[in-house]
């Protein structure tokens, strides 16, 4: 599969609208952060793509197609927090049932990577921790190795350790694989190296898509006394403005032409994460 | 070669700039190969995408060339190529930060001068 393309979709949970006329084109070989607030519609989203959930309006097309075949769903492979597996499934029943579907999945080496991480695999879902489900999920997801794995909070209930092990495995299987990996998660900062391509989603609409290195350059913060910045905040256009002690700070979109600044106004790069709280900020007013 | 999360440059830009720093110091000398791609993802934990475009920026501006097949490789003549960018940028990044904060404090150009040699018979 080449592409995934989102058409128009809407999502009404009864009179909550989830998803507004969300357009988007998934494409082959790049690791995706899909990221929101809780409640943004990032989940939402995944499942209509997954075809867990059927959208109110609008379609999607799995390589210009509408429908998702059997060959199709074998290059797709979507895992949510929400404990969907039958709850008594032993972990190696789960690993087992997975290699039967997804051609790549590697059984011995999956289960020998997860006892490495001390799960034993004669435990059922039921009876592991928190933290043990969430690697048994996000390991199992990626040795899927399949051409589309969207990963919803992937590290919910990961401790700092996991974590890192496990931002490991996502940059492994994408260099082993060039597959597309779309990470949905509030934890901007944490995940944004490993990222090539950003969504941000709010309220149910995508606000803003680009290369994550086309969002950093093209955002800055300007410092400085109060009258300065007045001087000159008309010639941007602003995302952010705090006001802290008679100094102003304006995050801002670079235009095309960086005017001279006055003496006193200091630039300084803002976060990826300062970027999206900024534009979330903004979007509530 | 260390990319600092606190410093919110791209990270590409840091790559490059640490390769650049790498070069310079002759920790890859002229002739040899550097990192590949796959190996500065796994020693920085960052998407392949983004140190690809850090090498790929040396290759772009003349300091290295690719072997294909094999990898990147330093060119030769690059340190001293390196050393001339750098000199020029230098004026940019370090000199007017520096003139700026001077004035902002009224230090006068003399002390200002005289300051800068006092730090270097310090460090010699």
């Amino acid at each position: 599969m080449q592409t995934i393309k989102i058409c128009d979709i809407s999502k009404n949970y009864r009179d909550v609208l989830a998803l507004d006329k969300v357009n988007l084109e998934l494409q082959a070989g790049k690791i995706y952060g899909l990221l929101g607030r809780n409640g943004a519609g990032k989940s939402t989203l995944l499942k209509i793509i997954a075809d867990r959930i059927r959208p109110t309006s609008g379609q999607i097309l799995y390589n210009g197609k509408t429908i998702l075949d059997d060959t199709t769903s074998r290059q797709l492979y979507f895992s949510e927090p929400d404990k969907t597996f039958p709850e008594l499934l032993k972990v190696k029943e789960l690993c087992y049932y997975t290699s039967q579907f997804y051609p790549k999945f590697n059984l011995d080496e999956v289960l020998q990577i997860l006892q490495d991480f001390g799960i034993n695999e004669k435990k059922r879902l039921n009876q592991l921790s928190t933290g043990n489900f969430a690697i048994v999920r996000s390991i199992v997801a990626l040795q899927t190795r399949a051409g589309f794995i969207f990963l919803d909070e992937p590290t919910l209930g990961h401790d700092a350790v996991n974590r890192e092990l496990f931002y490991n495995e996502v940059l492994r299987i994408y260099r082993e694989e060039q597959n597309t990996i779309v990470l949905s998660t509030h934890l901007i900062d944490e995940i944004s190296n490993l990222l090539e391509e950003v969504i941000f989603i709010d309220h149910g609409q995508i606000f803003l898509e680009d290369n994550l290195d086309n969002i950093i350059t093209s955002h800055f913060y300007l410092t400085g006394p109060s009258e300065q910045i007045e001087q000159i905040e008309r010639s941007y256009s602003v995302i952010e403005k705090k006001e802290n002690l008679g100094f102003v700070s304006l995050l801002i979109r670079r235009p095309s032409v960086t005017p001279d600044l006055p003496d006193g106004i200091k630039t300084s790069r803002a976060s990826l994460q300062d970027i999206f709280v900024a534009y979330s900020k903004k979007r509530d007013k | 070669m260390k990319l600092n999360n606190q410093d919110q440059r791209p990270i590409y830009l840091q790559i490059q700039e640490g390769l650049e720093d790498a070069i310079l110091a002759g920790t890859y000398a002229e002739e040899t190969q550097i990192p590949s791609t796959t190996e500065l993802s796994q020693a920085f934990q960052i998407n392949p995408a983004t140190a690809g475009k850090g090498v790929n920026t040396l290759v772009d501006e003349g300091f290295c060339y690719k072997k294909r097949g094999i990898g990147i490789f330093v060119k030769k003549g690059a340190r001293e190529m390196l050393k001339q960018k750098r000199q020029t940028a230098f004026k940019e990044s370090y000199l007017s930060p520096l003139i700026k904060e001077a004035k902002q404090l009224d230090i006068s150009m003399e002390n200002l001068i005289r300051w800068i040699k006092e730090a270097d018979d310090a460090n010699n």
